[in-house]
Formats: C-alpha cells, sequence, structure tokens
C-alpha cells in the first residue's frame, strides 16, 4: 500500500510539473519541418508558429526546416537551421530567465541581447557562454563545435579538456571532440544564410530608420 | 461662453454634451426670409486661440456643420457660425457683436473606452506596464502567412492576463489569442493582406485600471514578381442631384465626388475631389481636389486643397490651394562605452528627429468682379471733374474682387530622445493686387445717380454704354489702385517654439514666441525717404524724429522689399517695441510687444493627474493670415487638474483661468475675466448610466470703479461692470436593455444665471443687461431585435432678456422655444432597403401675432441595389405657420389677397435629393 501511494505521489509530482512547466520562449517563424517535443512528453509533434515554448522543450528541424525562437524576458532570439536538434531550458526568476540550450547537433544562430544573466549553449564537444552577442554555432557529435563570432563576445569552452577561448567578432572558434581548441579567422563563405532574413526572387535594398520614439522603419527597394 | 442660443433669426439647439471621439452635429434653422448663400463652421478646444474651419451645408432646411470625431476630446468644444448672405451680409451664432470672442460651448463626455482606442501612452490616464513586444518587429516587412503577433508579459507582473483586447486594423482578435505563461500569443486564422497593419493590445491591471495601450505597426509585402497582388486600393464615388428651397430661393446642385486610396508595399497615396456645379469664377472655389502620396512616415506630399497645421500661432488647419511637404528624418548614435569591470563606462545613446515642413499656394483664389449692379464698377458721382477745356472726367472705382492671396510657410523641429523639441517657423502671406485687372467684364452693370445726365430715373449702364452716352469731349477713368473694395495685404510671422521633458515625458516644459508684421496696404509700396522723414514729426529734416537719418533707413529697408513691404503708415507694429516703455524697462517693453504672442506651459501626468499651469499673451497688434480667427489681445492664466479615479470611470476637472486685455498702461479699463470651473463626469461602464455635472463660474469686471458724474457730481450712469456668471450643467444617460429592444435615454438640464455684485451700490434706475438662459431636454432612442430603429427628442429652452419699458423700469422678456422631434428607420429585404421619415416641431410657444410656429417633416430612404452600390433619397419639407400674417393687412404671400385664408401657411424650406454612391 505505501508503494503504491509513493508511485501515486511520484506521478502527480511528475504531472504536476509538467502542468505547470515554465514557459520560456515562443516560436515566431517556422519553415519547412519543424517538430517539438513537449517536456515530459516522448513523441514529436509539429511545430506551429506562435507556439509557446516551456521550459525542457525539444526542437529538431527537418532537412529544409527552420525555426525562429524568442526569449519572453530580454527577446534574445535562437534561429534553428536545418537538421537542428536543441532542447530549450530555462530557469524563471522574478527578474530573468536564466537560458541554456543544450544542442546534440545542427546550426543555430543566437542572438543575445545584453544581460546578466546566463545564456549558454551546452553541445557534446563545447559549451559556449555568452554575453551580448550575436554569433552562429554549428555542432557535430563527430567533428565538433564552430562558433562564428558575429558581434560581441563569446565563451567557448572544450569539455573534454576544459580549456577556453574567446571568440570574438570576425573569428571562429573551433572545438573538437578530442580535446582540442583554437581560434581562426573567419571565412566569410562559412557564415550561414539566415533565412528569416532571406529574399526570395528580387534584390533588395534596405534602408533602416529609426523615429524619436524609438520605433523601427525598414524602407526596401526592391530591384529585378 | 454661451451655451445656447435661439433668437428672432434662427432656432439652435447646443448638442451638448457630446461623447468624446465621435462626430458632432451643429445645425441651424432659420425663421425669416433671410438668403444665405453658405455657412462656415469654425470650432476649436475649449479655451485654445484658434478655430479650425469646415463648411457647412444646408440639408433639410437646416445648416449644417459635422466637427469630425477626432476633433471632439474631453477638453470641450467652442464654436462659432457663420452664414453668409447673397447680399453679403452675414449672420453669426451666437448672434453678438464679436462671436469669435464669445463661442457656444459643448460638454465632452470622455468615453472611457472609446478613448482607449486613441494613442495615448505616456498620459497619466493610464497604469504604466513594462510589455515587450516580441513579435513582428515594430516596423518590419513580413511575408503573407508568417505573422506571429506576440508580446511578454513577463516584465509587467501587474497585469490581469484574462482581461484584454487585441486589434489588427482596428478589428478584434481577441478570440484567437491566448495568453499562457506570461506569453501572449496570436497567429491570424485569415491571411492578412499586404500592406500596413497596425496591431493595439488594451490590458488592464489587476486592480481593473487601464494600461497604456500597446501599439506598433508592420507590412506584409511580396517581392516585385507579385507586384500586382501587393498593390491594393478602395475607393468610393458619389454622386448628387439636389434642390433645396429656402427663403424664396431655390438652389439646384449637382455634385460628383469621390476618393481612392491606393497602396503599394511602403507607398500610399490618395486622391479624393469634388465637383459641384455651385462653382463659380466669381466666388472662392467651391471645388475640392488632394492628392496625398505617403512614404512610410518619412516623407508625406500633399497637393491640392490642402489643411496643414505648421504652428497654433501661424497656420493651424486652414485651407490652402497649393502644396505641402513632410520630411521626417529619423537619426540615431552612440557608443556602447568601455566595459570596466562589468559595467560600460561613458555608454551613451541618442535618438532624434528633424522634421521639416513646407506649404505653398494660396490662401485665397483671386476674383475679379462679382454679379449683380455695382459689383464690378461704381461711378463716383461726387469725384467727377473737368479739365483743363472743360470736359468733364468720370471716375469709377472697382468693386467685387478678392486679391488672390498666396502663402509660403515652413518649420524645422529638431527633437532628441524623446525629451527635447525645438522648432522655428515662419509664415509669409501677401495679396497679388497686380493680378486684379483694372478692367473688369464689359457686361458688368453699375448704377448712374440721376445728377449725371438729368434724367428723373436712376440708370444702369454698362461702361460701354455708359461712354457711348457722353458728351464728345467728356472722358471716364478707371481707378488703377486704391479701390474701395479693399486694399491687397502682407503678412510676416515668424516664432520658435521649444519643449523639454522629463521623467519619460510625464512632466513637460513647453515654451513658444511669435511675432508677426502686418501692412494693411501695399498698394502704397515701400516707404519713400521723405515719407519717413515726415512720419512722426512735421519737419522735413531728412531724419527720423529729428534723430535718426532716414537716408540710411530708407536704404534698409528698400532692401527688404522682396521680404516685406515696409512702410510705417499702413504697418503694424509701425515699432516692435513701445519706446516710451523701454525707456523704462526694457524686459517689460519686450514682454509685452504689441505684435507678439506667446505661450509659457507646464504639464503634468501623475497619479492619474493631469495638471496644466499656463500663461499666454496675445498682443493686440498680432495677426497671422494663416489663422486669422487667433484670439489676440489677451493675456491669460490657466491652471487646471483632470483627475482620473476608479480606472478613468470618475473624472473630475478643477480649473481656474484669469484672462485680461490689460497689456499696455494705456489700457484704463481693462476688461477681466475669472473662471472657476469643477466638472464631475461618472461613467460606471457599459449598460450602467452616465451621470455629468459642471459648474462653472465666471466672474466678469470692466476696470471702472465709479460712476459717471457730470462736473457738480450729479449722478449721469453707471457704466462699472462686476458681474457673476454661474453655468450649472447636468446630464444623465441611461441605456435600457429589454427583451425585443435596447433603449438610451438621455436627459440634460443647463441653467445660466447672473448676479451683479454691485447690486447694493446702484443707483435704483439702474439697468443690469445680462440675458439668463435655461434649458431641458431628453432624448429617448430604441433599437429593436427587428430592424427598426426609432428616436424623439425634446428641448425647450427659456431665454430671460431685460428691457426697460417706457417707463424706464427694467423688465424681463421671457422667449421660450420648444421643439419635438421624432424619426424612425425600418429595413426591409434584409436591411438593404432602409426606410426613414420623421417629424419635427418648433414654437415659440406665443398665442398672438408673434407666434412662430414650424412644422417639419422628412422622408429618406437608402437602397444597397447591388453589393456596394446604394442608391439614396431624402426629402424634407418644413412649413412656417406665422399667425399674425391673417390680420396684419398686408399681402404677405404675394397672391393679390389680404388676411385671406392659409395667408398665415408659407414654405420655410423644402428640399430633395438624390445620391448614387459605389465604394469599390
Amino acid at each position: 500500500m505505501k508503494k503504491n501511494l509513493k508511485y501515486v505521489l511520484l506521478i502527480c509530482a511528475f504531472t504536476l510539473s509538467i502542468s505547470y512547466a515554465n514557459k520560456i520562449a515562443v516560436a515566431t517563424k517556422i519553415k519547412g519541418l519543424v517538430e517539438i517535443m513537449p517536456a515530459g512528453k516522448r513523441d514529436f509533434i509539429k511545430l506551429k508558429p506562435g507556439t509557446i515554448l516551456s521550459d525542457g522543450d525539444k526542437v529538431r528541424t527537418g532537412s529544409k526546416g527552420f525555426a525562429a525562437i524568442i526569449f519572453i524576458d530580454d527577446k534574445s532570439t535562437l534561429k534553428l537551421k536545418e537538421d537542428s536538434e536543441a532542447v530549450i531550458t530555462g530557469q524563471r526568476s522574478s527578474a530573468s530567465i536564466s537560458k541554456k540550450i543544450n544542442m546534440d547537433s545542427g546550426t543555430v544562430r543566437a542572438t543575445v541581447t545584453k544581460q546578466n544573466t546566463d545564456f549558454v549553449i551546452q553541445t557534446p564537444t563545447s559549451v559556449a557562454s555568452v554575453k551580448g552577442t550575436d554569433f552562429w554555432l554549428i555542432t557535430n557529435p563527430e567533428t565538433g563545435d564552430q562558433i562564428i563570432g558575429i558581434e560581441g563576445i563569446i565563451g567557448l569552452t572544450n569539455n573534454e579538456t576544459g580549456r577556453e577561448v574567446d571568440v570574438t567578432e570576425g573569428m571562429s572558434g573551433i572545438s573538437t571532440p578530442d580535446g582540442n581548441i583554437g581560434l581562426e579567422v573567419t571565412d566569410q563563405s562559412t557564415i550561414p544564410d539566415d533565412p528569416s532574413v532571406e529574399i526570395d526572387g528580387p534584390s533588395q535594398i534596405k534602408i533602416y530608420l529609426e523615429g524619436p520614439n524609438g520605433e523601427q522603419r525598414v524602407m526596401v527597394i526592391e530591384y529585378q | 461662453m454661451v451655451s445656447s442660443q435661439s433668437n428672432h433669426l434662427y432656432y439652435h439647439k447646443n448638442p451638448s454634451p457630446v461623447k468624446e471621439g465621435s462626430p458632432v452635429e451643429i445645425s441651424q434653422l432659420l425663421f425669416g426670409e433671410e438668403s444665405i448663400k453658405s455657412g462656415m463652421l469654425f470650432f476649436r478646444d475649449n479655451g485654445e486661440i484658434s478655430y479650425q474651419e469646415t463648411e457647412m451645408t444646408f440639408e433639410n432646411g437646416k445648416w449644417i456643420g459635422i466637427i469630425p470625431g477626432h476633433r471632439v476630446t474631453s477638453l470641450g468644444l467652442e464654436y462659432v457660425t457663420i452664414l453668409t448672405k447673397y447680399d453679403g451680409g452675414r449672420i453669426s451664432l451666437p448672434l453678438v457683436d464679436d462671436p469669435f470672442n464669445e463661442p457656444l460651448f459643448i460638454r465632452v463626455t470622455p468615453n472611457m473606452f472609446v478613448s482607449q482606442d486613441q494613442k495615448s501612452i505616456g498620459q497619466g490616464d493610464f497604469a504604466e506596464a513594462d510589455v515587450l513586444i516580441l513579435s513582428p518587429e515594430n516596423g518590419s516587412i513580413n511575408r503573407p502567412g508568417e505573422i506571429v503577433i506576440s508580446a511578454s508579459l513577463f516584465n509587467a507582473p501587474n497585469i490581469d492576463q484574462k482581461d484584454f483586447k487585441i486589434f489588427i486594423d482596428e478589428i478584434d482578435y481577441t478570440d484567437q489569442t491566448i495568453i499562457s505563461g506570461d506569453v501572449l500569443s496570436l497567429v491570424p486564422e485569415e491571411e492578412l493582406q499586404f500592406g500596413f497593419h497596425k496591431i493595439k493590445i488594451n490590458f488592464k491591471t489587476t486592480y481593473g485600471f487601464d494600461v497604456s495601450p500597446i501599439e506598433w505597426t508592420f507590412s506584409i509585402s511580396k517581392g516585385m514578381g507579385n507586384i500586382a497582388e501587393s498593390f491594393n486600393y478602395k475607393g468610393s464615388i458619389l454622386g448628387k442631384q439636389s434642390n433645396n428651397s429656402a427663403s424664396s430661393i431655390s438652389i439646384d446642385e449637382r455634385q460628383y465626388s469621390g476618393k481612392i486610396d491606393a497602396e503599394l508595399s511602403w507607398i500610399k497615396g490618395r486622391y479624393s475631389f469634388r465637383q459641384s456645379s455651385r462653382e463659380s469664377p466669381m466666388s472662392q472655389p467651391v471645388n475640392r481636389k488632394t492628392l496625398t502620396l505617403q512614404v512610410t512616415d518619412y516623407l508625406k506630399i500633399e497637393n491640392g486643397d490642402v489643411y496643414p497645421s505648421i504652428s497654433q500661432y501661424i497656420l493651424d488647419g486652414k485651407k490652402v490651394n497649393g502644396r505641402y511637404i513632410d520630411v521626417d528624418i529619423p537619426f540615431g548614435f552612440g557608443f556602447d562605452g568601455f566595459n570596466v569591470f562589468g559595467r560600460d563606462w561613458f555608454a551613451f545613446g541618442m535618438k532624434g528627429s528633424i522634421d521639416i515642413q513646407t506649404v505653398s499656394g494660396r490662401l485665397s483664389r483671386g476674383v475679379q468682379y462679382q454679379k449683380g449692379v455695382n459689383r464690378a464698377y461704381e461711378l463716383l458721382t461726387n469725384d467727377a471733374r473737368y479739365d483743363s477745356l472743360g470736359n468733364r472726367i468720370y471716375l469709377f472705382d472697382r468693386k467685387g474682387y478678392t486679391f488672390p492671396r498666396s502663402i509660403n510657410s515652413a518649420r524645422l523641429t529638431f527633437s532628441l530622445n524623446n525629451w527635447f523639441r525645438a522648432g522655428i517657423h515662419f509664415l509669409k502671406a501677401k495679396d497679388e493686387f497686380e493680378k486684379i485687372n483694372t478692367r473688369a467684364s464689359e457686361n458688368s452693370l453699375f448704377s448712374v445717380d440721376t445728377s449725371i445726365f438729368g434724367d428723373s430715373l436712376l440708370l444702369e449702364y454698362t461702361l460701354s454704354e455708359f461712354i457711348d452716352s457722353l458728351n464728345n469731349n467728356d472722358t471716364v477713368k478707371i481707378k488703377k489702385k486704391n479701390w474701395d473694395d479693399g486694399t491687397p495685404q502682407e503678412n510676416l510671422v515668424f516664432g520658435f517654439d521649444l519643449e523639454g521633458s522629463m521623467d519619460n515625458r510625464k512632466l513637460l516644459f513647453q515654451l513658444g514666441w511669435n511675432m508677426s508684421l502686418t501692412n494693411n496696404n501695399i498698394w502704397a509700396g515701400t516707404a519713400s525717404k521723405d515719407s519717413l522723414d515726415l512720419l512722426l514729426d512735421t519737419i522735413s529734416d531728412g531724419k527720423l524724429m529729428g534723430s535718426y537719418d532716414i537716408s540710411a533707413i530708407g536704404d534698409f529697408i528698400d532692401t527688404y522689399s522682396d521680404i516685406f513691404t515696409v512702410h510705417p503708415a499702413y504697418m503694424a507694429p509701425i515699432l516692435p517695441v513701445d519706446p516710451i516703455v523701454a525707456e523704462k524697462s526694457s524686459l517689460k517693453a519686450f514682454m509685452n510687444m504689441p505684435a507678439s504672442a506667446y505661450f509659457i506651459r507646464l504639464k503634468g501626468s501623475y497619479s492619474f493627474n493631469n495638471v496644466m499651469i499656463q500663461y499666454r499673451q496675445l498682443g493686440p497688434e498680432y495677426k497671422s493670415f494663416g489663422n486669422p480667427y487667433l484670439t489676440n489681445n489677451i493675456r491669460e492664466f490657466t491652471i487646471n487638474d483632470r483627475l482620473s479615479t476608479l480606472g478613468r470611470r470618475l473624472m473630475f476637472v478643477l480649473g481656474y483661468k484669469y484672462r485680461d486685455n490689460k497689456l499696455s498702461d494705456l489700457v484704463a479699463h481693462p476688461i477681466a475675466t475669472r473662471t472657476i470651473s469643477l466638472n464631475t463626469t461618472l461613467v460606471p461602464g457599459p449598460g450602467a448610466p452616465s451621470i455629468i455635472l459642471n459648474l462653472q463660474s465666471i466672474g466678469r469686471t470692466n476696470g471702472i470703479d465709479s460712476i459717471d458724474t457730470d462736473q457738480y457730481g450729479n449722478y449721469l450712469g453707471d457704466s462699472r461692470e462686476n458681474s457673476q456668471a454661474l453655468n450649472v450643467m447636468a446630464s444623465i444617460n441611461v441605456p435600457g436593455n429589454f427583451n425585443i429592444f435596447t433603449t438610451t435615454t438621455s436627459i440634460n438640464l443647463n441653467s445660466i444665471t447672473y448676479k451683479d455684485n454691485l447690486a447694493s451700490e446702484r443707483n435704483k434706475d439702474y439697468f443690469f443687461q445680462k440675458s439668463e438662459t435655461q434649458s431641458i431636454s431628453a432624448t429617448i432612442s430604441t433599437r429593436f431585435k427587428i430592424p427598426l430603429k426609432t428616436s424623439s427628442s425634446f428641448n425647450q429652452t427659456k431665454i430671460f432678456i431685460p428691457y426697460l419699458d417706457q417707463d424706464n423700469v427694467a423688465q424681463q422678456l421671457i422667449n421660450t422655444w420648444s421643439s419635438f422631434n421624432t424619426s424612425i428607420q425600418y429595413g426591409l429585404l434584409n436591411n438593404k432597403l432602409r426606410l426613414r421619415s420623421g417629424l419635427d416641431f418648433t414654437t415659440n410657444g406665443k398665442k398672438d401675432n408673434t407666434s412662430v410656429q414650424l412644422y417639419g417633416a422628412k422622408l429618406g430612404t437608402d437602397w444597397d441595389i447591388l453589393d456596394k452600390l446604394t442608391l439614396s433619397f431624402n426629402s424634407s419639407i418644413r412649413l412656417n405657420n406665422s399667425k399674425g400674417y391673417r390680420s396684419d393687412d398686408l399681402d404677405n404671400d404675394g397672391d393679390g389677397l389680404i388676411d385671406e385664408k392659409r395667408e398665415n401657411w408659407s414654405t420655410n424650406s423644402s428640399g430633395f435629393n438624390f445620391t448614387i454612391g459605389y465604394r469599390f
């Protein structure tokens, strides 16, 4: 009887933990096949635009998939490109969310607003901790990680050796499963395309303007 | 401020109170035989100094003007109407000597639920909440089908997540929206159209207070390959044929109007026009056409009939036929600083904008002459003279002209970080007198006095007929300038304003200064050295006032002749600063410059209080042709506080205003008014009655503190004024909801009474000339579940007019005007055919020969012939029963019979119109 009661309590606690899983982000853009395995579930289901993500949700993209995810405390953004898989976790406090992305494989662009909380991307090979930056992370369990700095500084730590490098704008950090870590100048051709700003068809000139109240406008001139 | 007006000329019911944000109809029903050519409605926010103007139209026997809903704010409205008669005379509402200084007043009920639709972010009436917009980015361009609208309430724990509304382009999408775990998410079920879209979210706090609406915009666009798909347009076209008869004058009019809005990605265009058969080169234009082009928020070009607003003190909504350009250039720069010990040192960010506005065109169109006798030429009979050979020279004056008045105006505004703004502006307006020809139409008639040809009859001639009638060597001379129907004028106004804000714009400091130069007769040209020499003294010594060498001054003013025609004899002011005052105090002279206008204002929005403290002064000679109805010759101090409680459901407005005209020590008897007001509005919410109670006490003195006596001390009269007006207005609106119908009942009471504060000191025969008013009105509107709507209203206004009888004893005449009207609308054929009818009755309550009884009826229909194609028909008739016509021994109807049966009946007005309109 006591044993049964223990199971019942465990099930209840588990159910409650799912029901009250913290909401931490929202999926604002979906292209192609993108699936989600909600925290506590075992199956992937199709991820729809506008879905509110909870702590522990796993998101994966198909071969032509793309997902843009925005965190709700500071508007930090994650863009998952094709063939990527990541678990989105976050610890809510009253002021912010400590974000940790567990990424097994794939390509992600993180645009992180300035903050004093942690934003960490954990891969099988490395840990990338960032404060106020914009970067790409390409991870592969077999070949390791490549971090391409777009703006700001990213601390890249190799899990095997614990060695750490700072990746800055224009540089790329390489971290391999065998414990190597290093820096090199970014080869522009290796920077992935961001599907959310891709333009199909005609070319564009964009003029970014900002109003007195901080509102932003883009004047787009398109030409063939 | 007057609250209601009815008199022997017209009946007018003040529409007060009205709801904030709703259009207001101002109607004026004429009793008499006045032939009205056109009507103009002037309106402004309560207490403002400049009026907006809009044309009135003659409909259903009344002159009607509409104040647009967006101009109806909780400040209240002041308005004046001017009806212009065919003979050039004018009838004003209110019927006083200076209606623009004594406008009528409309109370405006704050509409708590509509006002949320207004962009009021940052206003103190709303609670603050830190809502983060997640998606789409403000101003972003997005692809169709990819729209996710999301906002985070993570940092806004005070928001009630169950009580919100979300709108896209004013359409409610709340039902499609979820809020979960501090995140709002909406994916519209139907794909949004290409073009600009505006999102607005209304939240409430957990205590029920309204939160500042969250508003942002985005666009949906495709590539150039789909340009045809992204081109959106909508519009309407309308044809109208009408016939209106009033005062034995019948007006037929055909009118075509239309507008089209087109939008292509980030560029918007609008073209609107109105063509009327009443258009005539002999009057100001009735036709209108405007083309507007807008590129995002940064460039706007309006061409045609435009209504620009440059500054309240120089040009504020007056029609200009020309071009208005507004270029807004945002900018931003900053520095991230040096990161030392985890902190950014010397970091800063600057955002701002430079806004350039220009206006060029004409304020009025040139009119060469008008139809009628002596409306083009006038023979100056008394100025006929003989030349050296004894031949007569007949001198003619030109009449009936209006100079085309050109205008150029510009403003440059610089703003920084939303906490500082500064602007400079100018306006130049000039009558182009050279464009009015000396010779008018050859067919123009003028009257010739019997003394000219010795005929016994007054004759009318054309110029050629007159010349043919002259003796061989007699001649005709037409004056080439200095005509008698008005002189050409020139106006130059310039100024600046500043604004500083603190505490997230909760505290605003504003300051503005302007100055005008006006030349009232530019026919005289720039002053010559001789005229300057003799301007302020009579000694021809080549010096102004015996001190200043006029040769230097003459050269100086010639240099600026392209900017302004300087001629002290016709200028206002002659000197910008009063030299006599300047000798005593330079500061006082500067502050009281006769042609300057300035204001200083402090606004605070804290804890649901909106406090404003303001001082402003407009000199007696300050004038802007771009804003001709500015109230000048005033200095005014105002302090008021608008307090909102219970989530803006209960509002109090407390105010004090002092105003006088003592702008100079020369004003011996300044007229001063002190106004204390308390306005209370309770609007509990939808379905609950709303109550308004407004009290206003106005004390008025005229600076005279003693009675008039002759040299022996005998009493002659008493010109002292020290009066107190008390204006009380109460209103209750009760909504009702029954099984098969809903009702709205409105009851309004208004009273204006006066008290003579010097009554105890007055002589017995003193006559206190203040008319008091009491009015009551009730309206009940009913809407049934079947397509039936009815409305009935009753209004009674009593005006107590004091007068002196034959024995010089003060008496009181009571005019009581009562009106009742009812209307009904019913829909047939699935509401595609809507029938309307109505009856109204107005009487002055008299039973004797002075009785006025007006019976009106109207009938109309709207028929949706096809989708978006609607045919409308409206007709009305109003009959006048003048009892006295049956016993006045006159043939009032001109049928050759005197006081016959039914002579008391006449048609006051009648009219009908057909309209066919198509929306696309």
